[in-house]
């Protein structure tokens, strides 16, 4: 790859001349009649991508690319970079798959938008200095608003679309601004130099410092939808197609997490700026927010919307913590919350594809004509609930562990109680979905193509698998967690 | 002590009925619900072909144990032991659960979709079995857990009444149990830096303030599986409402795992943090024998008048580890040996009054001696093994319980204790004579062959064991922790 004009390292070597790529086919497949054609070429894509960032998370190298002459971008790709974009990439790709059956309307235009989305994302992870990570962050940003008002015929779309794109910008505006108050500082955008010199006096010490982080931290806070910036979400969310939904809510909002992850164990230590208070206040806040509004949403996709607010919480919780064995829980969190909410949304997706509506009241005993489907939703939720035995209970057990470790009780107990109610609306849920009482309209209903069920099964099997042996998982974000922290 | 040389037979008690219960889906599905309900009760009878394969060495003092690296970041092992305190749990399980699935195969004829509803038993069973299997916290709350999920779907997909409030109930409840218990295994997990059973009895001879609120948290999530006032108000509604098979496996076998919590984490690991808030528990318990013995003795519904024995009798069963003396601490696990046996009959012998005569309010029954009789002695019998009566099994191990009682010096809780016992044969006794005795009203008759035989077995089994009690009392006091 020593001879391309630009190396923007393996991952996006491949992935960005194939979203380019997808214009084109996207313009044959409609002039042959045969949408699926682009929808067939971007699962392939992305798969593809998935399994070359697999790939790196194996042989855990780090890449950092510095270009000799400017402009260009410098890139960073080290453990945490792969392991969320084999992450992201995954659920994406999955969602692609889920997609082919449940998109009519314009395919072509809506597997751009997804691999476009795919490149920003795997662009933010891999980015080695603020400018890079911006424009990714911005290409991320701007085919998520896209991909929200998709069924831009429906009024709900295009306003939630637009509820998003003007807090998300508010919060693109703040991190920019951010951005340029540390470069008036320091006179260099790279993370690598900005790590060294951030990281304690002077520059610590200096106002305008704790300004820049406040600014950029409250950016990525707005993207993972962090209380007090959650507001946009739980619309932006439900609007979206259910395999946007599950990409959205899955993958989309680790972006700011991982920024959090980066910032606050380089440039940002707690050592110099003392944030662990305020982070951890935000993150119970977060917790307490989305399960509360979660218990009182009667909109299926609203409820996993709330709940993605919630795991939120959690994972910028362990991200207060600041140990080891936090960030190892919280990063596992970060997986686990991701195939489990894209099962939720997908599961969810199937009963809505089926039967038009989102009101629990009107999807009474749907899992009983819909039983793989039924069954996938429960694993899913019963996974979120905390289930042992499912992947979710090993990051909560995690994070749990760190904070009794170092002694915060007050803090996790607040964090349990959160979990409880988590599981009383997934349960509610449930039991609305296996109900005996059947819902009008519902006797028609039948299980979705098989081509939408692979997807399901696959991501319930991985949520079992996490559950059952979780030694591999979670000592791939050790290593990550080693890595951050050194 | 001498270690397994039998490997995997600790994983297929547990594996065989879990891993098979997808496969007794699909013999419903695929050839007859009625195949898949005798594949699920061989599958559960498995389990005493391995118990009796391995008696020989639990009862020389031996363990049986599996063990595979796992979870090495937590420092947790995939292992399990089935020592001389687990052995009679399991063994009541595996009885239980065979008795109550062969009453299934009639009792539970006409419902729908049976094949999930075996499947389901088949899960419920093989997480009990991993609770008693389980050789550190982690996997014993995996199973914990685990038992929650099919005994749910069972009491709301084949429970009597407003069965969608009644499970949403019961889940809700277990589950804030078992938060508490679990933020006391992490806090464990914390203080010790590792929650296996070896670990946790170092911690035996420690009472630091931090292991004492674990502790706490332990017990209540331990409580609200026993449904120990003031945390027993799922447990009337769901041993009511659950189809009789159900509730047999419930107030016989899961309660259980309660008990064993108690005497593995509290008792056998704990003693001396848990020792600190003592005597809570004792008067907890002593609470709670009298509130159930009362709420029972004004019940109609004979279902709850079963259960409401429950909350009183698990009361004594608290009482017994609380006192912490060797006599109790027996006493206690043999008493959930004898309870479960007679509860499961108790339950079984309801459901075929149930069954036969679609009503189960006792006012309207009556005289039911004449045309069931073999149903009025197992009720008899149970009944009166609960309540005490020598020679049956229920008589030994509240004698030892009252006889560790006095032993430790709690001379006047003690004599409360005892004096409860009255009230137990009194609900009883009033149960019986509504239900069996008086004028007959109904004309009805036994309940078929495959119902009675199960009742009859677990007769047979409470006045065996009440008579010949020392094969299974010296593993139980092979069991006692060397601390008490």
């Amino acid at each position: 790859m020593k001879n391309m004009p630009v190396d923007l390292g393996p991952i996006l070597n491949f992935l960005l001349p194939a979203s380019v790529v997808s214009i084109a086919v996207s313009l044959i497949s409609r002039a042959l009649r045969r949408q699926i054609i682009s929808g067939l070429y971007a699962s392939a894509v992305l798969a593809s991508g998935t399994f070359l960032a697999y790939g790196m998370l194996i042989e855990s190298s780090t890449i950092q690319i510095t270009p000799s002459q400017l402009p260009a971008s410098v890139l960073l790709i080290d453990q945490i970079s792969v392991y969320l974009s084999t992450i992201s990439l995954g659920v994406i790709a999955v969602a692609a798959v889920y997609s082919l059956r449940y998109v009519h309307e314009r395919m072509p235009e809506y597997f751009i938008l997804l691999l476009f989305l795919g490149v920003g994302m795997v662009g933010v992870f891999s980015s080695g200095d603020f400018v890079t990570f911006f424009v990714f962050w911005e290409v991320m940003s701007i085919s998520s608003y896209l991909l929200v008002a998709f069924n831009y015929k429906r009024w709900e779309s295009v306003e939630a679309s637009l509820k998003y794109l003007i807090m998300s910008s508010t919060g693109s505006a703040a991190i920019l601004f951010g951005i340029s108050l540390i470069y008036g500082m320091v006179g260099d955008l790279n993370f690598e130099t900005l790590s060294k010199v951030m990281n304690g006096p002077p520059v610590s010490n200096e106002m305008w410092s704790t300004v820049a982080m406040v600014l950029i931290i409250g950016g990525l806070g707005v993207n993972s939808a962090m209380a007090p910036f959650h507001s946009w979400l739980p619309d932006a969310h439900p609007a979206a197609p259910s395999p946007v939904s599950a990409i959205l809510s899955g993958v989309v909002i680790k972006t700011g997490i991982f920024f959090m992850f980066r910032l606050f164990s380089t440039m940002f230590p707690e050592t110099a700026y003392g944030w662990s208070f305020i982070i951890l206040s935000l993150a119970l806040l977060t917790m307490t927010i989305g399960n509360l509004l979660a218990l009182m949403q009667d909109d299926i996709k609203r409820l996993l919307a709330f709940s993605s607010v919630a795991n939120i919480g959690y994972i910028v919780f362990a991200i207060g913590l600041h140990t080891e064995l936090a960030f190892t829980g919280g990063l596992l969190h970060v997986l686990n919350h991701a195939v489990s909410k894209a099962l939720l949304f997908l599961a969810a997706g199937c009963f809505i594809h089926t039967l038009g509506v989102r009101e629990l009241s009107k999807l009474s005993g749907v899992a009983r004509k819909m039983p793989v489907s039924g069954v996938c939703y429960a694993i899913g939720a019963f996974s979120l609930a905390g289930m042992p035995g499912l992947n979710v209970f090993v990051s909560e057990y995690t994070i749990l562990y760190a904070a009794f470790q170092i002694g915060y009780y007050v803090p996790a107990a607040i964090m349990i109680f959160n979990i409880l109610i988590g599981a009383m609306y997934h349960l509610r849920v449930i039991q609305i979905v296996f109900s005996k009482k059947e819902a009008e309209g519902i006797d028609g209903a039948k299980e979705v193509s098989p081509i939408m069920l692979v997807p399901l099964l696959a991501l319930a099997g991985l949520s079992i698998a996490i559950g059952v042996y979780a030694s591999p998982f979670l000592s791939a974000s050790r290593l990550v967690a080693t890595s951050l922290l050194g | 002590m001498v270690e397994s040389s039998i490997p995997g037979i600790t994983l297929a008690l547990i594996g065989i009925p879990l891993l098979m219960s997808p496969i007794a889906f699909l013999i419903g599905r695929l050839v007859s619900p009625r195949l898949s309900a005798l594949f699920a009760n061989g599958t559960v009878g498995s389990q005493l072909i391995l118990l009796a394969v391995s008696w020989p060495r639990i009862s020389s003092g031996g363990a049986v144990t599996d063990s595979f690296p796992w979870i090495p970041e937590l420092g947790l092992t995939f292992s399990f032991k089935l020592d001389q305190l687990s052995y009679p749990f399991v063994l009541v399980t595996s009885i239980i659960g065979l008795v109550a699935g062969v009453y299934s195969l009639r009792y539970m004829r006409g419902h729908q979709r049976l094949e999930v509803y075996y499947s389901l038993y088949m899960m419920f069973v093989s997480g009990i079995t991993g609770v008693f299997l389980a050789t550190n916290l982690f996997i014993f709350y995996i199973f914990w857990e685990l038992m929650l999920i099919p005994s749910y779907f069972l009491l709301l997909i084949w429970g009597t009444g407003d069965a969608r409030v009644i499970s949403f109930k019961y889940f809700a409840l277990t589950h804030v149990g078992a938060l508490s218990l679990l933020a006391g295994i992490i806090w464990l997990n914390a203080l010790l830096g590792s929650v296996s059973y070896d670990v946790l009895l170092t911690a035996s001879g420690q009472s630091r303030p931090e292991l004492v609120l674990a502790a706490g948290l332990i017990f209540i999530g331990v409580a609200v599986k026993m449904a120990v006032v003031p945390f027993h108000s799922w447990l009337p509604d769901a041993y009511a409402e659950a189809p009789s098979p159900i509730s047999a496996v419930m107030g016989g076998v899961m309660v259980n795992t309660g008990i064993y919590a108690f005497a593995r984490i509290l008792v056998g690991s704990l003693s001396d943090a848990f020792a600190v808030i003592l005597p809570i528990p004792i008067i907890l318990g002593l609470i709670a024998i009298y509130w159930g013995g009362a709420m029972a003795l004004v019940q109609t519904d004979i279902k709850r008048v079963i259960a409401y024995s429950s909350v009183s009798q698990m009361g004594y069963v608290v009482f017994g580890f609380s006192v912490l003396h060797a006599l109790g601490f027996s006493g206690a696990v043999f008493h959930a040996v004898t309870h479960g046996l007679a509860k499961a009959m108790l339950f079984l012998a309801a459901g075929s009054i149930i069954y036969s005569t679609k009503e189960r309010d006792v006012n309207r029954l009556g005289g039911l001696t004449r045309s069931m009789p073999i149903t009025s002695i197992t009720f008899l019998v149970g009944a009166l093994s609960i309540a005490g009566t020598p020679p049956l099994a229920g008589f030994f191990s509240e004698w030892l319980m009252f006889s560790g009682g006095f032993a430790s010096g709690y001379t006047l809780y003690t004599i409360v204790a005892v004096a409860a016992t009255a009230l137990t044969l009194s609900y009883f006794l009033r149960a019986f004579t509504r239900a069996f005795l008086g004028s007959q009203r109904l004309s009805v008759s036994e309940p078929p062959v495959e119902m009675t035989v199960s009742t009859v077995t677990l007769v047979l089994l409470v006045i065996l064991i009440g008579v010949l009690n020392s094969p299974v009392l010296s593993v139980i006091n092979g069991a006692v922790p060397p601390n008490l």
